[in-house]
């Protein structure tokens, strides 16, 4: 009997070595494929490839044909977007639609156009860019920029 | 090197190596020269312009100025007409003619194409014998600069003196200088001592607005810089700087960037005798960054607004190549840093940032974000030294008005180990006001010498060191080597961003995972579901004493006769061969196993009592065990430290009562398990009450570490597996027999 326990018991350890040996294992392949994951992995690259970035010429900003618009909203006096760029071909229509939630004046220089802003309701102003140059639009009180058409 | 340092320093070295490599350099430059010092910030001169720029259309210029004061106007029309005369028509032209110090160029309200210098380089210009970067442009000699000018730059200011170029008009908006994305900078001022810009806005390139290089004595006063893939204004190898009531917005980068200024104080501690670049009254907003500072050192940054950024500041040691690494000695005062939520990935994430820069809608508010960083931060130090941010309003960041993490000096491209922990370290927050932040610190532990004011609100670690009166005075310090085990795991997770590739890591909140998304969730989702496992069947073995004694195994060898008896008497003494809760529990001298069979034979009238008592203590462990399990995961999934801490307090518990009561059974098991809940009670006690000095790593490192060996021990202690009493059980008929 005492024999046969001990070959229990020899099993027994036996079974629990192999599965822990197992284990070991198992533990040894994943730090083993971590470490070669970190170091044998993609490399961060944080800016942007040649093509689409710091190339020299990546074609002119110039201004399309055809209709331009903005969109812009007055919080708490800040305007989003901020202050833009508005490209326009020369004799295009412009639209520019403007949210404050302040009562305010909107004014287009050089065109001198102008229009009451109520408070949160949107309003377009229309025109047609008719003088070259840049030009600033801007809410009369609050006396903020909303952003420069620039008619070429 | 002592012993546990090399060690301590190994460890850093390791997590290092653990980060990918990040690209080269946050940008890319020829060799550079920081300035001797001798140099000096110039002052504004009000001395009419020496020489005149302006554009020829009377109607045009007249429409410009029609809203001047009146006295600005008459400026105007009396410098125009002296422009038409003698004056130039591109700003290029005037830079050419300056021929002395101390010079004065004056810019009439206009848009400024710059129209000579728009085209693409030809001839030896197109063929200069010059490394390109993987971005693709050309690393240029300050020589080939000069050879040709506009292969990268708009407008070139090489080596003039004390030049002063200022916009005539009202606000910066009436001169504009606009790249329209055919340069890399509007305008370069490179070794260009003494230069002074004043009221113009720069726009539209795919660098930098305003570039000032190797310069000693420079001022940016009253200038708008926008719409760049980089960098509003760009400040590289530079001294006696003044940024002043300036503005940028729509930089793919930091829409301030005052790099690698003057490493002045290096080794002086707190006592700053001068800071190299002051940043005074500007405003910087709708940036992926209001503030970028790679060694941006001896800084002071003071009376600005940094706003609707993805993180208000930054300054850092993660990049290769720049002079002064690693960051040291920023000063940041009374600066409003609010509302910097922007989440511009959305972009990378739709595409729009694949598209050429002409073509994103930068000037519509379109950023393309060129660094991966956790937006709704309000100041972010990764890896400084000797940083004071002192009397800020930081309010409103959904995530964490400061965030502090140190970053091995492997990563800037320095292996040697002495130097790797050497961020982040002396930093300190003082007499801040918060209010709005998601958490007013995040901090990832590592580091000495850093110091929080003592009224911070939420923070993770719960507990940090509370600043002194004085620098470098502070208590409650520690000084750990590397961050906390799950902090570095994302910061590892998250590095992995690339711009190049739209790579926005899953898993890494900085990016919008969110919930059980989040690594940290998913990390203690993982963990708490395999501890959970196992608690449960400790348990259940030992509720049902199926748990194997090996004191009751050697005994019941000497006492095999008396088991047989007992057996032949026909009573199943499962339990008095086995551990489990009855029998062989600890504190239960005398009552356990075989020898309780011999004494009585008759069960359980002995071990019964502190066998109940026993199950009840572990049932009660493994209640609070599986209850900080559930903690854990929620804490993850809220970003809640204390509930954290909390989780990790009731799973010391059960750890440590588990291995008490299993000591006897299995005592090497046993005392692993128990000292594993001692230091889950001591990273509790770190993380809720008071951080450990003097340990060079938090206990969570060395409780995660041992916890992955417990768990394949546990499952091997666990495994199903013959056992002696049913060899005994089946050997008792022939023994009968």
């Amino acid at each position: 009997m005492r024999r046969t326990l001990t070959l229990g018991a020899r099993l027994c350890l036996a079974v629990r070595l192999r599965l822990a040996a197992r284990l070991s294992q198992v533990a040894c392949l994943c730090v083993a494929a971590c470490l070669c994951l970190a170091a044998c992995g993609p490399q961060s690259t944080t800016h942007h490839r040649p093509g689409t970035a710091h190339d020299v010429v990546t074609g002119p900003a110039t201004p399309a044909p055809g209709q331009a618009h903005a969109e812009i909203t007055i919080t708490r006096g800040r305007v989003s977007p901020p202050p833009g760029w508005l490209e326009v071909a020369e004799g295009s229509p412009v639209t520019i639609t403007v949210t404050s939630d302040t009562p305010d004046e909107l004014h287009v220089h050089g065109y001198d156009i102008k229009a009451g802003l109520p408070a949160g309701k949107p309003v377009t102003v229309r025109f047609t860019a008719g003088l070259t140059g840049v030009f600033a639009v801007e809410t009369h009180r609050a006396k903020l920029v909303l952003t420069q058409v620039a008619v070429r | 090197m002592p012993p546990s340092r090399r060690f301590a320093v190994l460890l850093a070295l390791t997590a290092g190596l653990l980060l990918p490599a990040s690209a080269a350099f946050a940008h890319e430059e020829r060799e550079v020269t920081l300035p001797d010092g001798t140099g000096s910030v110039p002052a504004y001169r009000t001395a009419e312009p020496d020489l005149l720029v302006c554009k020829s259309d009377l109607a045009d210029f007249r429409r410009r100025i029609a809203g001047f004061p009146e006295d600005l106007k008459t400026r105007n029309i009396r410098l125009f007409e002296k422009c038409q005369q003698d004056g130039f028509r591109h700003l290029q032209e005037a830079v050419d003619k300056v021929d002395r110090p101390g010079m004065t160029i004056g810019i009439l309200p206009g848009l400024y194409r710059e129209e000579p210098s728009q085209a693409a380089p030809s001839g030896a210009c197109a063929a200069l014998p010059a490394r390109w970067s993987v971005w693709g442009y050309q690393i240029l000699s300050y020589e080939q600069q000069q050879q040709c000018p506009h292969n990268q730059n708009l407008v070139a200011v090489l080596g003039k003196k004390d030049l002063q170029i200022e916009g005539t008009g009202a606000d910066p908006l009436d001169v504009v200088i606009d790249a329209e994305y055919r340069k890399l900078n509007a305008i370069r001022a490179d070794r260009a001592d003494g230069i002074y810009f004043r009221n113009f806005t720069a726009q539209r390139t795919t660098f930098n607005a305003v570039y000032i290089l190797e310069t000693d004595g420079f001022v940016i006063d009253r200038v708008l810089g926008r719409w760049t893939d980089e960098y509003g204004f760009l400040t590289f190898a530079s001294d006696h700087g003044l940024y002043t009531d300036c503005e940028a917005y729509g930089n793919g980068d930091g829409g301030l960037y005052p790099g690698s200024a003057s490493n002045i104080n290096e080794g002086r501690g707190h006592d700053v005798t001068r800071y190299a670049i002051e940043i005074r009254r500007c405003k910087s907003h709708h940036n992926a960054l209001g503030y970028s500072g790679t060694a941006g050192d001896s800084m002071y940054v003071h009376d600005n607004e940094f706003y609707a950024n993805m993180v208000g500041a930054t300054m850092d040691s993660l990049w290769p190549g720049h002079p002064g690494l690693p960051q040291n000695h920023a000063r940041f005062e009374n600066n409003k840093i609010y509302d910097n939520n922007a989440d511009y990935y959305r972009y990378l994430r739709d595409g729009t940032c694949r598209k050429p820069p002409a073509e994103r809608g930068y000037e519509r508010g379109v950023v393309c974000p060129q660094v991966g960083v956790p937006s709704g931060t309000g100041i972010l130090v990764a890896g400084g030294n000797y940083n004071v941010f002192a009397n800020n309003e930081v309010t409103g960041h959904r995530r964490a008005a400061f965030q502090l993490f140190g970053v091995p000096a492997v990563i800037r491209g320095e292996d040697d180990l002495a130097k790797q922990a050497d961020t982040s370290n002396h930093n300190r927050y003082e007499g801040n006001r918060f209010a709005g932040n998601g958490l007013d610190v995040w901090w990832d532990g590592q580091g000495t010498g850093n110091c929080f004011q003592g009224d911070t609100g939420r923070s993770t670690p719960a507990v940090l060191p509370v600043c002194g009166d004085r620098a470098p005075a502070l208590s409650g310090g520690s000084s750990r080597l590397l961050a906390e085990p799950v902090k570095l795991a994302k910061l590892y997770l998250c590095a992995d961003f690339s711009a190049a590739e739209a790579r926005l890591p899953a898993g890494c909140d900085w990016f919008g995972a969110s919930g059980l998304g989040k690594l940290e969730a998913q990390l203690a989702l993982g963990g708490s579901i395999v501890l959970g496992l196992l608690a449960i069947l400790f348990a259940a073995r030992a509720r049902h004493g199926t748990l194997l004694n090996m004191r009751a195994r050697s005994n019941a060898r000497t006492k095999s006769e008396v088991r047989s008896r007992s057996n032949v008497l026909g009573r199943p003494d499962v339990r008095n061969a086995t551990l489990g809760v009855s029998g062989t529990l600890p504190d239960a001298p005398g009552v356990s196993g075989a020898e309780s069979d011999v004494r009585d034979p008759t069960p359980g009238l002995h071990d019964q009592a502190p066998a109940r008592r026993h199950s009840i203590i572990l049932l009660a462990a493994t209640a609070a065990g599986l209850l900080g399990l559930a903690l854990d995961v929620v804490a993850a999934v809220a970003d809640a430290p204390v509930l954290a801490g909390l989780a990790v307090l009731g799973l010391g518990a059960w750890m440590l009562a588990l291995g008490l009561l299993l000591r006897r059974a299995r005592p090497v098991f046993g005392w692993f398990t128990a000292v594993i809940g001692l230091l889950g009670l001591a990273d509790a006690a770190d993380r809720l009450v008071h951080l450990i000095p003097a340990i060079p790593l938090s206990p969570g490192w060395i409780r995660g570490l041992l916890t992955g060996i417990w768990v394949l021990w546990a499952v091997v202690v666990l495994a199903p597996r013959p056992s002696r009493t049913r060899g005994e059980e089946r050997h008792a008929p022939k023994v009968l027999a």
